[in-house]
């Protein structure tokens, strides 16, 4: 498989190649076919580490970086040339939240944590010198911004202290250009207050859109350890709240292709699975003197991606080809499980934290066979070898 | 006589009277084989350095599990590099939990005794870690130092590096007092040399360059004074010597203490924010695993 990984202390990334069962932690077990520093230009430093990258039309990367500077580069490029870089004298400052790339309008939109979102087109491989910003409603400082997959124009966001609002930013066109005004479609409202009538705490941390049918359903993290799904058919407040742990929540991603299950990780070192169809309705129960038995529904655990012992705390978490999850955070490894088994596939030290990760291509198969066909007859050869040593035969029975 | 025959033996008297015989003898071998040895290996020499080459015991440390970051270059910055482009001296701020006892404050007379250009600020209650931190910074401190004390006890040091972290918190044990140290020198405000051993894999090298950037980079030699922070299965030794050079061939040590002992138990990006390396219990179950 090839993947890219930014690196957060050079700035730049890596791409790598391995196949399944790479391991660098064991020296026996096969090591990544090749490592390559890429996307170096213009200047990496970790004051301009890669914060997110997508892909555009399969053949670039675009990367926003944490002194909100865009960079794309070329993939189909040996090197992986830097094909335009644009920093903009308005974002100084900023902090980008996401990055959200339109291929079918030739434009990308970032979130910033300021509460503002720029909006940068994208043509015949440059940069727009000028970007247009936005003040998102509500005025405070954001975490999340997302845009809706199906709905180009619309977006979602939320922060601390800043509740969940979904609103649409431009109009779909020929040209894009953002609206004058922001038009809030839906504001969400905050849960009741909890059983000693206290005001529960807002905190987004990220925001996913589930589906849209006639109405918005989305889900978000908090920093809270909550899970919370809105649907705008049903009210204001989220349709289900549900604590699924004590830390705050730092990436929240579906694994694989369908909606219904969430791959979550929290500041620590937790990459868990959990359900959103299966509920176990009376999972979460405490005591309350004055409220008596507190029972509350949790989605159902599936598992932890525990294997290979990692310690920091998860920022890239990438499902490919709906039966991997490649992982990568402040630990500095990359690795990749099996999505069903959780079993730990590959293993590979980057050197450098790991702030998001791309997938190019997983065909690498037919090199990996022949590479274990090798390895087997390598294997038969060193058995036979050992099995005309007597006192080795005997230690091994 | 075999250890079936001896248990035969009802006598309880008489059977320890055979046992001790045996040890006596077996004792009694070992030594003039001893002696035996070292007859022959004074007339050869070289006999001896051959079994010393060939007998190395095992350790833990030399059956260490294989660590890939072990030896690996530091790969391009972090945030420590700034120290070490343009050395400024460190200026390190020190202060205890909330509601500490005396033995926070003596300990915290102790650090200031060896941390070059450290001052002591009494907690207040009212502000808490992330706030001071930014009050430090804002007044150019390149590091904040957080006494933990528990039950009348040192228990814990938060050493966060100012502005951007990151936030490391150990723990504290085996706090020898420089007055129980037999034979101690008295310590002089010379700026010390350091000495770091043994700090190897990548998160042992950023525990290095902790340290290294809380010392000033410019020791006072004429002081012959060395602070060692010696890393050995997970566990740091703090120890403090002043030296001196008796002839060509033999150097003199003398002890100036404190003494104590560090584990790292969390390593947190910025301040104290999201977790890097935290330790569970369940590392210790492999023996041979060391992570710094």
């Amino acid at each position: 498989m090839r993947l890219i990984v930014t690196c957060d202390d050079s700035g730049s990334a890596k791409e790598v190649i391995c196949t399944p069962g790479t391991d660098t932690s064991k020296q026996d077990k096969p090591q990544p076919i090749s490592i390559t520093q890429v996307f170096v230009e213009p200047k990496a430093s970790p004051a301009s580490r890669i914060l997110y990258s997508t892909l555009y039309k399969e053949r670039y990367a675009i990367c926003c970086r944490l002194d909100a500077s865009v960079s794309v580069y070329d993939l189909e490029d040996d090197e992986k040339k830097l094909v335009c870089h644009r920093e903009y004298v308005e974002l100084k400052g900023c902090k980008p939240v996401s990055l959200h790339v339109f291929s079918e309008f030739d434009a990308l939109v970032m979130g910033l944590d300021s509460g503002k979102a720029a909006l940068v087109g994208f043509h015949k491989n440059t940069l727009e010198k000028e970007c247009q910003i936005v003040d998102l409603p509500g005025g405070k400082p954001i975490e999340a911004f997302e845009a809706c997959p199906s709905q180009p124009g619309v977006f979602a966001y939320g922060g601390k202290e800043n509740d969940l609002r979904i609103v649409k930013m431009f109009e779909v066109g020929k040209k894009v250009k953002l609206l004058e005004s922001v038009e809030v479609l839906f504001a969400a409202k905050n849960v009741k207050n909890d059983h000693l009538d206290l005001r529960v705490p807002i905190w987004i941390t990220k925001i996913r859109f589930i589906s849209l049918k006639n109405s918005y359903k989305l889900i978000t993290a908090t920093r809270y350890g909550q899970l919370r799904i809105y649907d705008t058919n049903h009210g204001r407040k989220p349709a289900h709240d549900y604590q699924v742990c004590t830390n705050p929540i730092i990436t929240l991603n579906f694994a694989g292709s369908n909606f219904d299950e969430v791959i979550i990780t929290d500041n620590r070192n937790m990459v868990a699975r959990h359900s959103l169809v299966s509920i176990d309705k009376k999972a979460f129960k405490t005591n309350s003197a004055t409220a008596g038995d507190i029972i509350k529904p949790v989605p159902r655990l599936l598992g932890k991606y525990q294997e290979g012992g990692n310690t920091g705390a998860i920022f890239g978490v990438l499902c490919f080809k709906d039966t991997f999850v490649a992982t990568g955070g402040l630990d500095r490894y990359l690795r990749v499980y099996d999505l069903e088994t959780r079993e730990m596939v590959s293993k590979v030290y980057m050197g450098s934290q790991i702030a998001d990760i791309l997938f190019l291509e997983g065909e690498e198969e037919e090199e990996s066979e022949e590479e274990v066909d090798e390895e087997e007859e390598n294997n038969a050869l060193w058995d036979e070898l050992e099995s005309n040593r007597p006192a080795k035969k005997q230690k091994q029975t | 006589m075999d250890s079936e025959a001896i248990k035969r033996i009802k006598n309880k008297q008489r059977r320890q009277r055979v046992v001790s015989d045996l040890k006596h003898k077996h004792n009694k071998e070992r030594h003039s084989l001893r002696k035996e040895r070292a007859k022959e290996e004074r007339a050869n020499p070289q006999l001896r350095e051959e079994r010393i080459a060939n007998n190395i015991p095992e350790t833990l440390e030399s059956k260490r599990v294989y660590d890939e970051t072990v030896g690996a270059e530091i790969e391009g910055s972090d945030e420590f590099q700034k120290y070490f482009e343009n050395p400024r001296d460190p200026k390190v701020m020190i202060t205890t939990n909330a509601n500490a006892k005396k033995q926070a404050y003596e300990f915290a007379d102790i650090m200031m005794d060896f941390l070059p250009n450290s001052t002591f600020v009494k907690r207040k209650k009212a502000y808490n870690m992330k706030e001071m931190a930014k009050f430090c910074s804002n007044r150019e401190y390149t590091d904040l130092v957080v006494i933990n004390e528990d039950k009348k006890k040192v228990n814990g040091l938060t050493i966060m590096h100012l502005p951007e972290g990151p936030s490391f918190y150990f723990s504290v044990t085996s706090l020898v007092d420089t007055k129980r140290i037999e034979g101690h020198g008295r310590a002089t405000d010379h700026i010390p040399e350091l000495v770091l051993n043994n700090f190897n894999t990548r998160l042992g090298k950023t525990v290095g360059r902790l340290f290294q950037s809380m010392f000033p980079h410019r020791p006072e030699i004429q002081g012959r004074q060395v602070v060692t922070l010696h890393n050995q299965r997970d566990y740091i030794f703090f120890r403090r010597h002043r030296y001196v050079f008796r002839n060509e061939e033999k150097v003199g040590l003398q002890e100036l203490g404190p003494q104590f002992t560090l584990k790292l138990r969390r390593l947190q990006r910025g301040i104290k924010d999201e977790v890097e390396w935290e330790h569970r219990p369940d590392m210790e179950r492999d023996k041979r695993k060391f992570y710094l």
